[in-house]
């Protein structure tokens, strides 16, 4: 299952003069991954959480599966949402079993079925759950740390996924190991994702979507391809350029 | 006169509730006896509570030494305690601030008449001894000097250091009338517990000390008592007061206690403070030995155990079961005020982590409140909720506040950022994230916060002694008293181990309660 993410002329501003996002406006198709990329400062973050309502808009709205989610009850849409940082944030006082299982807590689901969901996801995540189980987060790898974090993002089905640069911690070998498992889960899930990096590589090797900001306003959105053919501003282009990019539809740039 | 009422009936009820071994206040055949704290108080305390015991046929309960005159007073006045021995003197100029006269039965009229008609107890007959103050200073510098009277002292004054007890300081009996009277100025003056001063003395570490004209350690450690040449300190007759309630209850206490009249002379009384300061004797065995000689008690059992002071280790032993008492006290005050202390600071520590801009103003309130001296917050509590085991409590748990609310607020405050934001996307509410995140994480400096507390309280809580709380601040503060290391260590060493215990069993909750995170392999 997944659904549809709509934001309308969202807008977040602390004060005049500290607007973080301005008057944003995209719609991602149920199931698409949406990466959202740009210079540091430049609302990235800001925009993912605007979604999961850790920071609510100054205005503008915000719809999911079409329905208006900003007077809605915010701890049932956090918790219809995974949600994934860096390092995984586990907590460092629960067992990957719980860390993994939080959220069926929160819902007051059955041990048993908490317990078969767990290792499953553990399975899904290429953990051994015998071995993983009962360890703690001081006793993982950074890697495995991540796996975890997806695996308890993905605890309740959620339709819809943020996740706020998760490799970004990753040194380069596990990152690209968990980029292609993350192309393997988004293909067998089929998720709403939004993805929030600093690595344009690894936005335009995960994302079907690419937004890219600059201080607060959409500066394109665009498949990888729309980016490369055809850049909205000089800003893109200038962007674009300081990276070595792959078009992952065929053609070289600038081939 | 309603509000003293009310805050008496607290006070009851707290006390029932919360401390039945340590309760305060009389019952039907039962009588508290107070006493200030040093040697010849205590021997008086013990006189009254063998003449109450044997007399009157009284259960009794000692509750001594207090902090000084003014608890003692503060004490009887509140009904804590039912009788103290009290002086004509202090009576006059300390406690009732009247002009000082030098006549004997005039300032015992006053006395009586005011403490009768003011304050509903009744004076009995006073002793015959005059421990009156005086100044002393060594035999041999005193001759060097040439100098017999306070006046003769005046012009050398100005380059010594006076050592003198605390209520010395002052008292308009003590030195502020002194230096009116003779215009005499120090170089400097020292305040020090009564047990220490002569002490001091002899070992050149002060040059003039405030005395007590019957204390023995005057001879014993050869020092010149200085003439009141101008005759300004009044008289200083020891003077049983009672609460008249008590004496209308039990006139059979009141016929005992005033055979006492007239007797004990200044060398009598001389006698008995040096046998007790230096003769290695027990007050009660000094108090029991004169009552007998003069017909007003049973003579101690012949082959009855004397005080053996020989050896810290069989000293203890043989007091292990009030020692046992004592360390019951001392636990029970400090727990309860720990745990009081918890109970309030942990949820205000909370409030504050979730109100930050409340909490520099919070903390530096608590913080004043800890800056207090310990004696002085002791001393503020017992106009307030008299004098035992709740003014204690209560003074401790302010202390034990401040640990508590601070840790608890650092500890909440100081838990990742990341990891709540983390515990809110995931769909916590705000008491999920508080109690399976926060609290947990901050569990260990809460738990710091806590043993800090405990260890703390357990030293302060030995000064609750001194307003008649128990504990092992009784024999601490007696061995001061009394110049005798064994009786200060019996209770200094139990409140040390005590700490260090403490210490360590709530190390151990800790971790039983700290979750875990790592596992079992």
């Amino acid at each position: 299952m997944s659904l549809e993410i709509e934001l309308s002329k969202v807008t977040k501003s602390y004060g005049p003069g500290k607007t973080v996002v301005r008057e944003l406006s995209l719609v991602l198709p149920a199931g698409k991954t949406l990466c959202i990329i740009g210079t540091s400062g430049c609302g990235k973050t800001t925009t993912l959480k605007l979604i999961n309502r850790l920071i609510e808009p100054t205005s503008g709205e915000l719809r999911i599966g079409g329905r208006d989610v900003l007077g809605g009850d915010v701890i049932a849409l956090r918790r219809s949402i995974g949600y994934v940082i860096q390092e995984g944030g586990l907590f460092p006082h629960m067992s990957v079993a719980q860390n993994v299982g939080l959220v069926a807590r929160l819902l007051a689901w059955e041990p048993e079925r908490t317990a078969r969901r767990v290792d499953e996801l553990l399975e899904l995540v290429n953990l051994n759950p015998g071995e993983y189980r009962h360890r703690y987060p001081e006793e993982l790898s950074g890697g495995q740390r991540q796996r975890v974090g997806v695996a308890r993002a993905l605890m309740a089905d959620p339709p819809i996924v943020l996740m706020d640069e998760p490799f970004g911690a990753l040194d380069p070998i596990t990152r690209i190991g968990l980029q292609n498992e993350f192309l393997r889960l988004k293909r067998e899930l089929g998720k709403t994702i939004v993805f929030v990096t600093h690595d344009l590589p690894e936005a335009f090797k995960l994302g079907d979507l690419i937004l890219l900001m600059h201080a607060g306003e959409l500066m394109q959105l665009g498949t990888p391809h729309e980016l490369l053919r055809s850049p909205a501003s000089s800003f893109v282009t200038d962007f674009l350029q300081a990276h070595t990019i792959h078009d992952p539809q065929g053609d070289a740039p600038d081939a | 006169m309603r509000e003293t009422l009310q805050r008496l009936v607290w006070v009851g009820l707290l006390v029932a509730a919360l401390t039945p071994a340590v309760a305060a206040g009389p019952a039907a055949g039962r009588i508290v006896i107070g006493a200030k704290n040093f040697t010849e108080q205590i021997i008086l305390g013990e006189m009254l509570a063998i003449l109450a015991e044997e007399g009157a046929g009284l259960e009794v309960v000692k509750k001594f030494p207090l902090g000084g005159s003014h608890i003692c007073f503060e004490a009887i006045k509140k009904g804590e305690i039912d009788v103290y021995p009290e002086y004509t003197g202090t009576a006059l100029a300390a406690i009732l601030k009247l002009p000082i006269v030098p006549d004997r039965a005039a300032v015992y009229k006053s006395v009586k008449e005011a403490f009768e008609g003011q304050y509903g107890l009744t004076v009995l007959k006073p002793l015959d001894f005059n421990n009156t103050y005086t100044l002393t200073l060594t035999a041999a510098r005193a001759k060097a000097l040439s100098v017999k009277s306070i006046t003769d002292l005046v012009p050398h004054a100005r380059e010594m250091l006076l050592g003198c007890t605390h209520e010395f300081v002052e008292r308009p009996d003590g030195l502020p009338g002194l230096q009116k009277t003779y215009g005499i100025e120090f170089r400097e003056v020292k305040a020090l517990d009564p047990g220490l001063t002569y002490k001091a003395l002899a070992e050149g570490k002060i040059d003039v000390c405030d005395g007590y004209m019957t204390d023995g350690r005057i001879k014993a450690y050869n020092l010149q008592v200085l003439d009141d040449d101008r005759r300004f300190f009044p008289p200083y007759q020891a003077l049983p007061v009672v609460r008249t309630e008590i004496v209308r209850k039990h006139p059979k206490f009141r016929e005992a206690v005033e055979r006492l009249g007239g007797l004990v002379t200044d060398e009598e009384m001389r006698e008995m403070n040096y046998a007790v300061d230096d003769g290695g004797k027990t007050a009660e065995e000094v108090a029991r030995a004169y009552l007998a000689s003069k017909g007003l008690a049973r003579h101690p059992i012949a082959g009855a155990k004397v005080s053996s002071h020989s050896g810290f280790l069989a000293y203890m032993w043989d007091r292990r079961a009030y020692l046992a008492g004592l360390t019951a006290v001392h636990l029970q005050i400090t727990g309860i005020a720990v745990l009081l202390a918890s109970l309030v600071g942990l949820p205000f520590g909370i409030l504050l982590s979730r109100k930050p801009q409340l909490a520099p103003a919070s903390l530096m309130i608590i913080n004043v409140v800890q800056t207090i001296p310990s004696l002085a917050l002791l001393g503020f509590m017992v106009p307030l909720l008299g004098i035992g085991a709740v003014p204690a409590i209560f003074a401790l748990f302010l202390y034990a506040l401040l640990p508590i609310v601070r840790n608890t607020f650092t500890g909440i405050r100081g838990v990742d950022a990341a990891l709540l934001e983390a515990a809110r996307g995931l769909g916590m509410t705000d008491r999920q994230v508080l109690f399976m995140v926060e609290l947990p994480l901050a569990l260990p400096v809460i738990m710091a916060g806590v043993r800090t507390s405990t260890v703390i309280n357990i030293g302060t809580a030995t000064l609750a002694a001194l307003i008649g709380a128990g504990g092992l601040g009784e024999p601490i503060f007696r061995g001061i008293a009394m110049v005798d290391p064994n009786v200060i260590l019996s209770g200094a060493v139990p409140a040390a181990l005590l700490a260090v215990a403490a210490d360590l069993l709530l190390a151990r909750l800790e971790l039983a309660l700290a979750p875990r995170r790592r596992s079992k392999r």
